[in-house]
């Protein structure tokens, strides 16, 4: 399978997917329902799109093409309503959260076609352990060049987007101590990491025939990357959010994605370098584990940053994209966030330590869903 | 006469009940057990087997008839299992769609009505014809309860399932109990009582239910849920209940279900019960389903056979019509529909108990309800949970 070319797309348009968990009502643990929800919204007159995904306890909608955060919430919120009407018809609970707080994973089945059964065949557990649920956002670049200097450049952003949208704090009823333990389970695959340090298009399609050729991958589906470029789209995708337990800070993230990219590729502030990734492990690790509290190292120096104190100050760099782009609404509800320390995985430790119970906290995600 | 060798026993050995009743969990636990393992037959098939042969149609081991402690044991059973059914049914679903309300009534209506006709033109009083056809309208809550946790179903096949059940059995008894009233009328003549008896019955199980549910939601707010010595209070809880119904002769049955129906709904809360009470619910279950057929006889099948088999199909096709024609604005697919219409035909310890009540309070009713009803009731419980697992598994909901 060949890599193909590159499609250039507008700049700074951008698409967002969010992984939703189906549970039930009667315990909230995870359910199946994913075929049951196609058939109820699958001829639904939509902007965007619904499908199904691995297991049959998770489905996926996703945005079409929104050049605006304005745009991109309102198809979420539209996106939402239809399914949370289906899910009521069917007594379904759907939520965000990047993890189920206390499915037992060896009861999961894997969805039964070809593709699944094989990646099941290969992975053994671990393709289990993977019942893990996360927001992508693609990103429009110009032309195959810019998309791998942004994709460089943004790597340097990871921990922010770990800090903000993690929601997995739980994994089989178990407190981790990560504000993301999602990104655990993804990293125990064999391809997942960073994309090779390329930052011409040329050079990408070299090193993609090579492993091609070392008959390891088939084709670009087979990178687990945090970020990886998406050719046929003309897009980078970002991957190492935890799905947010509303649409409405999904948006937020997607929009400060977007507004970075904008002051990344026109701004230029930085040329990216092989270096930067001695760090990055570290970073995303810190971002995982202490959220918003994280501390990174800078490739550099030995000085460390606080995730949240880089991301207030990223945002007011920003603030002239922002202005650009209309995304200033977006971006206060970041600052909110980082300012009240109030991820989602901060909340969700709070109704468990109220309630005393992961199921009433699996409910109260729910109920944050649908507002 | 006591002689130097009365320390030892008297010739010949005669076992006591606790005996038997080893014998029969031993032979219950094993049978069911190797025929899971080999041919995947539902376990409750094995227990009812053991049932049957135990009783006067086997070696006539256990033959209480219907004493008093056989039928405490089946109320405890059969009610801690009702509590469970009713507390997985979501009112809110109701109101969100009501096109299952619609089914419901659907399926219970044209069972109530194919099978009255039927038992009718079969030759059978009015009065009997109605009491097997309220009677008909009932899934086992047990079976459907025990099968959902044994074969791990999962799915709209199966929440439907546990739905349409505990709704049917909520109509099976508050039918049987009306027209029971009209039995009253014939036997006592007092219109007054008559009137009143139902609305003793229901008014009072409800009322009954309610401080029963308020009782535990309060419980698991002081407790919290995750404490697991609360399960021993909380069983306190349901045999307190269980045994201020029958001081007030109320229909346990209905009290039960309406408490857990209650008790989920009250409070949004998840609140668990241990799956089937834990190991000692389990327990309670078999020795339901062992009891409920350790009652019948060979000679049933002769004046109730036909009726029964006539009874049984009634119910398929009635139950499977009602289903199936709101399957789809009901948000499931016909094969979905055919599964679950078919899924609903259970009968056991519900319509036994259901009779039994009949001839506690009406010695003298015709003796052919309870052979028709025994009949079916031995016809499906070792029928039934094939169904039922085939239908699950046809619907794509099994994991065992």
């Amino acid at each position: 399978m060949s890599l193909g070319p590159f499609q250039p797309s507008a700049s700074f348009t951008f698409g967002v997917e969010l992984e939703l968990q189906i549970v039930n009502t009667h315990d909230y643990d995870l359910t199946r329902a994913s075929s049951d929800l196609m058939r109820l919204v699958g001829n639904k007159p939509k902007s965007g799109d619904i499908k199904p995904e691995m297991t049959e306890s998770m489905i996926e909608l996703s945005t079409g093409i929104c050049t605006s955060h304005a745009q991109a919430l309102a198809e979420l919120r539209d996106l939402r309503d239809i399914l949370v009407e289906a899910a009521d018809r069917l007594d379904v609970g759907l939520c965000g959260g990047g993890t189920h707080a206390f499915q037992k994973w060896n009861e999961r089945q894997i969805y039964d076609s070809p593709r699944f059964q094989y990646l099941s065949e290969l992975y053994g557990y671990l393709a289990k352990q993977f019942t893990v649920f996360g927001q992508h956002v693609h990103i429009g670049c110009p032309d195959a060049d810019s998309a791998l200097y942004l994709l460089h450049a943004m790597s340097r952003y990871i921990p922010h987007f770990i800090a903000l949208s993690a929601s997995s704090p739980y994994v089989q009823a178990i407190d981790t101590g990560f504000h993301s333990a999602r990104l655990n389970s993804v990293f125990a695959f064999p391809l997942s990491g960073r994309a090779p340090f390329v930052l011409d298009w040329a050079s990408f399609e070299a090193y993609f025939t090579k492993m091609v050729a070392t008959g390891v991958v088939e084709g670009m589906k087979d990178f687990y990357w945090d970020i990886r470029p998406k050719p046929e789209f003309g897009t980078i995708e970002v991957r190492v959010m935890d799905t947010p337990l509303s649409v409405e800070r999904a948006a937020a993230i997607a929009a400060y994605i977007q507004t970075l990219a904008r002051y990344l590729l026109t701004d230029r502030p930085a040329q990216p370098h092989e270096d930067d990734y001695l760090v990055y492990t570290f970073n995303r690790f810190e971002a995982c584990r202490y959220g918003l509290a994280g501390r990174c190292a800078h490739a550099r120096d030995s000085e460390r940053f606080v995730i949240g104190e880089d991301i207030l100050q990223t945002l007011e760099v920003l603030e002239p994209h922002a202005r650009i782009l209309k995304s200033e609404q977006a971006l206060e509800q970041i600052r909110q966030i980082v300012t009240d320390d109030a991820n989602d995985a901060t909340w969700l430790r709070q109704i468990n330590h109220d309630s005393h119970s992961l199921h009433e906290a699996v409910r109260q995600q729910c109920l944050r869903w649908r507002r | 006469m006591t002689s130097a060798f009365s320390f030892l026993p008297d010739w010949p050995l005669v076992p006591d009940s606790i005996f038997w009743a080893g014998l029969a969990l031993l032979c219950a636990g094993l049978f069911s057990e190797l025929a899971w393992r080999a041919w995947r037959l539902p376990r409750i098939t094995g227990y009812a087997l053991v049932g049957l042969l135990a009783g006067p149609a086997g070696i006539d081991a256990i033959n209480t008839g219907v004493g008093t402690d056989m039928r405490l044991a089946l109320d405890v059973g059969l009610g801690l299992l009702l509590f469970e059914l009713g507390s997985r049914l979501n009112l809110k679903w109701m109101r969100k769609n009501p096109w299952l309300i619609a089914t419901s009534l659907a399926e219970a209506t044209l069972t109530f009505v194919l099978v009255g006709l039927a038992m009718r033109s079969l030759g059978l009083p009015w009065m009997t014809s109605l009491i097997i056809a309220s009677i008909g309208i009932s899934t086992s809550p047990a079976m459907v309860i025990q099968l959902k946790l044994e074969l791990k179903a999962e799915g709209q096949v199966t929440q439907r399932l546990i739905a349409l059940t505990a709704l049917n059995s909520i109509y099976a008894v508050i039918l049987t109990k009306l027209i029971s009233g009209w039995v009253h009328q014939t036997f006592y003549g007092n219109v007054f009582a008559t009137l009143l008896e139902p609305l003793y019955l229901i008014g009072g199980s409800l009322l009954l239910a309610y401080g029963l549910a308020r009782g535990c939601n309060l419980f698991y707010r002081r407790m919290g849920w995750q404490d697991e010595h609360s399960f021993v209070a909380l069983i306190g809880f349901v045999l307190l209940a269980i045994a201020v119904a029958q001081m007030f002769r109320l229909p346990i049955a209905l009290a039960m279900l309406a408490a857990g129906i209650l008790f989920r709904n009250l409070d949004e809360r998840p609140q668990l019960w241990p799956e089937h009470f834990g190991t000692a619910g389990r327990l309670m279950t078999v020795i339901l389903f062992v009891l409920t057929l350790s009652s019948f006889k060979w000679e049933y099948l002769g004046y109730g056979g036909l009726a029964a088999l006539v009874l049984v199909l009634a119910r398929l096709i009635a139950k499977c019509v009602g289903v199936v024609i709101f399957a789809r604005p009901s948000g499931i697919s016909l094969r979905q529909g055919a599964a679950l219409g078919l899924s609903l035909a259970p009968m056991s310890a519900l319509a036994f108990l259901l009779i039994d009540d009949t001839y506690r309070f009406y010695p003298g009713f015709d003796p052919d309800l309870r052979a028709v009803i025994l009949c079916a009731i031995a016809l499906l419980q070792l029928g039934g949970p094939l169904i039922v697992s085939r239908m699950l598994g046809w619907a794509g909901e099994r994991k065992a």
